[in-house]
């Protein structure tokens, strides 16, 4: 990489890096080169390896041979000399008593980092000058470079001068004439001649001191793809440190975040027995981004090698009581059947579109031929299909990564834009996905399950919950339940053991199921859960369904 | 190593990372997109707590004797474990169920048993629902022992695939009414 390659910025410090052990090269009252002093690794810059540096306090020359002497301006004259130089002014020497040149090698391969750390006076006189201090930091990784800075200059004596230095870092002048990186805004640049190189007024000094609190960075800037896959690999890559492609590496990061990301829409375990028919009605509220699921569904049948029939059927009237016409219920996936192996089966995933308005699903299993055995459904798990082919804007707000937007980097430059984008996108996704997180549904042909009022028992447990979301304490979850009540008055209430409950009223309304949804807050990322039914007097609740669902960016 | 973190997905701001002017390309921003791209990939999905009755697998009433209960449950990248939360319910009395609750999950180790059981730890008999009854519902753990060998059945953390892609894990259950479980991620992301 030449220097071309290289980005410079500014960035927020935490000043100067500690050193536990330094070695020092140069001591106080001396401007001369400290000699040749290994790196420790082979530092890359500007497309030359680099094992070896040689210090004056003005300037760092890479290689064994010093920097030119006393004047900053000569710091252009040897033009095959690639130079560092956070402070690059010709006065500079080290402090009078205590002045130095330190170094240290730190951290371990493939990472290490060689600090070469100064505490100078910015004038020839040994009473009157500011003293100073910063650093020059060479990283082994992709040749990184920081110069850091100390606090404000301490003012010995009556005055001084600061300087006007050339801060920046040169390459091989006679390779390419623009191999400059400098910082104009607090000092002079390496180009042009000596003479024409109008200094910055000494006078702005300390003013333009960066300050403990401000680096200069170089370093090499990351590759524009030529060609770029948007969704490739069916494993998550983010396994890998982006340091190959890094752009493109966040790109099918993202995209693979939006395709694979796939928590449980619905997951149940009936209640019921074996019988030969079975309907369930189940709350649900599928994905905005229009996406397909996966069923999984295990089922027991009394007769190993039988068939057994499932249909999923969708309602999207809307309101809140059962459809009211068979036309309200659309079928979601076709009929399903399969010859059971044994009697315990896992039946091969099947797919289900359902589309964003759906909110309640009837699944139907059915002994086929009308023989007589008894089937029971042991579980069924919805879930996310992966995308094969990324959406161009899905409701969820997530937007893909392409080529187009990649090349916002122009070559100098990563647009916020790109950065933004990748994690807006994924993290839209993984909001948007709900999850089931409890759930409890009975077979709606023959409930087993119906509370009756007693008044010595007036309040009857439906159920107890110990769901786990890791990390998530202080979720939201949509309570919902799909229940009936014979007489008005009656109750159910689903609540956090010492936490918040919600409290879903029943009137009767003509004997007919009702879907209610209420949210509960959670206070605990592992709570137990549980839901009460009281029946008013004389009457009964008869619950279809109690599920708990959560959708992280509700 | 890369050490997979769980995001909070309840607090994930769609602020922008960068605002302003058009930055450097920097690998420092990229690094930390990627961490966070690892936090949301490897956070573990909701493990729904199942409620079911066990009851209908069992030759007292009608269904076949010894029977299991199938069930899923999906898991997200970078798992390699998880504790069972389990929901039992107590009588009180004598004469209910006093047999462990059992697990069956495949185990890859040297040796080999998949039957993973857990204690009752109520007194007197355990009833396999709690519809009906008034008694005592507790939640109890499995053992937070990882074994990857394990010689014969014992409490122990459930052994998942760890893998790089979300999947399905099935189970199959035993005398146990609710059904759920914490999640552990390996420790290095980048062996798997």
């Amino acid at each position: 990489m030449t220097m071309e390659a290289y980005v410079a910025y500014s960035a927020p410090s935490s000043g100067l890096l500690p050193l536990s052990a330094p070695t020092t090269i140069l001591g106080a009252s001396s401007f001369s080169g400290t000699g040749a002093v290994a790196i420790g690794f082979d530092f890359i810059f500007d497309g030359a390896v680099h094992t070896q540096f040689n210090s004056r306090p003005h300037a760092l020359a890479l290689g064994a041979s010093a920097p030119p002497t006393s004047s900053a301006t000569q710091l252009s004259d040897v033009s095959t000399m690639r130079i560092l130089a956070p402070w690059g002014w010709g006065a500079a020497v080290t402090a009078p008593t205590d002045g130095y040149i330190r170094t240290e090698l730190q951290g371990s391969a493939p990472h290490r980092l060689r600090v070469v750390d100064y505490r100078l006076r910015t004038a020839i006189s040994s009473t009157d000058h500011w003293v100073i201090e910063f650093q020059t930091v060479m990283f082994e990784h992709r040749g990184r470079i920081e110069f850091r800075y100390g606090g404000e200059p301490v003012l010995a004596g009556a005055g001084g001068t600061g300087g006007d230095p050339k801060i920046g870092v040169r390459g091989d002048t006679s390779a390419s004439a623009d191999a400059y990186r400098d910082f104009l805004a607090h000092g002079h640049p390496f180009g042009g001649s000596s003479s024409s190189t109008a200094p910055l007024p000494a006078a702005s000094f300390p003013d333009t001191w960066p300050g403990a609190g401000t680096m200069y960075v170089w370093e090499l800037q990351v590759p524009v793809p030529e060609e770029y896959d948007p969704l490739e690999g069916t494993a998550f890559v983010g396994r890998n440190r982006p340091d190959a492609e890094p752009i493109v590496r966040m790109g099918r990061n993202t995209n693979w975040l939006i395709a694979h990301h796939g928590p449980p829409l619905l997951n149940v375990a009936p209640y019921a027995l074996e019988q030969t028919d079975h309907v369930y009605i189940i709350p649900v509220s599928p994905s905005a981004d229009g996406r397909d699921y996966v069923a999984q569904l295990a089922s027991y049948s009394t007769v190993a090698g039988g068939s057994l029939s499932v249909v999923i059927d969708e309602d999207r009237a809307g309101g809140e009581s059962q459809p009211a016409t068979s036309a309200d219920w659309a079928e979601a996936a076709t009929d399903l059947s399969a010859t059971l192996e044994d009697t315990s089966h896992w039946w091969d995933d099947f797919v289900v579109p359902l589309d964003h308005r759906t909110r309640l699903l009837r699944v139907r299993v059915t002994s086929e031929d009308g023989v007589p055995y008894r089937v029971l459904p042991l579980s069924l798990l919805l879930y996310p299909a992966a995308r094969t082919e990324l959406p161009l804007a899905p409701p969820s707000g997530a937007v893909p990564f392409g080529l187009a937007s990649l090349l916002h980097a122009d070559g100098s430059a990563v647009h916020p834009e790109v950065i933004n984008r990748c994690w807006r996108s994924a993290a839209a996704v993984a909001q948007d996905l709900e999850q089931m997180v409890f759930s409890f549904v009975q077979d709606a042909t023959t409930p087993r399950l119906t509370f009756v009022h007693s008044s010595a028992l007036p309040a009857r447990r439906l159920g107890t919950w110990h769901p786990v979301l890791p990390g998530q304490g202080g979720a939201e979850v949509d309570v919902r339940i799909y229940a009936k009540s014979t007489v008005d008055g009656s109750r159910i209430v689903v609540g956090e053991e010492s936490g918040d409950s919600v409290e879903f009223d029943l009137d009767a309304h003509g004997g007919e199921y009702r879907l209610m949804t209420a949210r509960l807050r959670l206070s605990r990322a592992r709570p137990t859960i549980y839901a009460m039914a009281f029946p008013a007097p004389t009457g009964a609740i008869t619950p279809l369904a109690v599920v708990g669902a959560w959708r992280p960016g509700a | 190593m890369i050490r997979p973190v769980i995001a909070r997905l309840v607090d994930i701001d769609l602020q922008p990372l960068i605002r302003g002017e058009t930055p450097p390309a920097r690998l420092e921003y990229l690094t930390a997109l990627n961490e966070r791209l690892v936090g949301l990939a490897c956070t573990p999905y909701a493990v729904t707590a199942l409620l079911g009755d066990y009851r209908v697998k069992r030759s007292s009433w009608g269904g076949d004797s010894g029977g299991r209960w199938l069930v899923a449950q999906r898991i997200a990248c970078g798992a390699r474990s998880m504790r069972p939360r389990l929901t039992v319910a107590a009588e009180g009395g004598s004469g209910g169920e006093t047999g462990a609750a059992i697990i069956y999950s495949e185990s890859s180790g040297g040796t080999a048993a998949d039957e993973i059981r857990i204690a009752p730890t109520v007194g007197g008999g355990r009833a396999l629902t709690q519809m009906t009854l008034g008694g005592v519902v507790l939640g109890v753990d499995g053992a937070d022992s990882w074994e990857p060998s394990p010689g014969s059945a014992q409490d122990r953390l459930v052994e998942l695939t760890p893998r790089l892609a979300p999947a399905t894990e099935r189970f199959e259950l035993d005398e146990i009414e609710g059904f759920a479980g914490e999640v552990r991620l390996v420790p290095d992301l980048s062996v798997i």
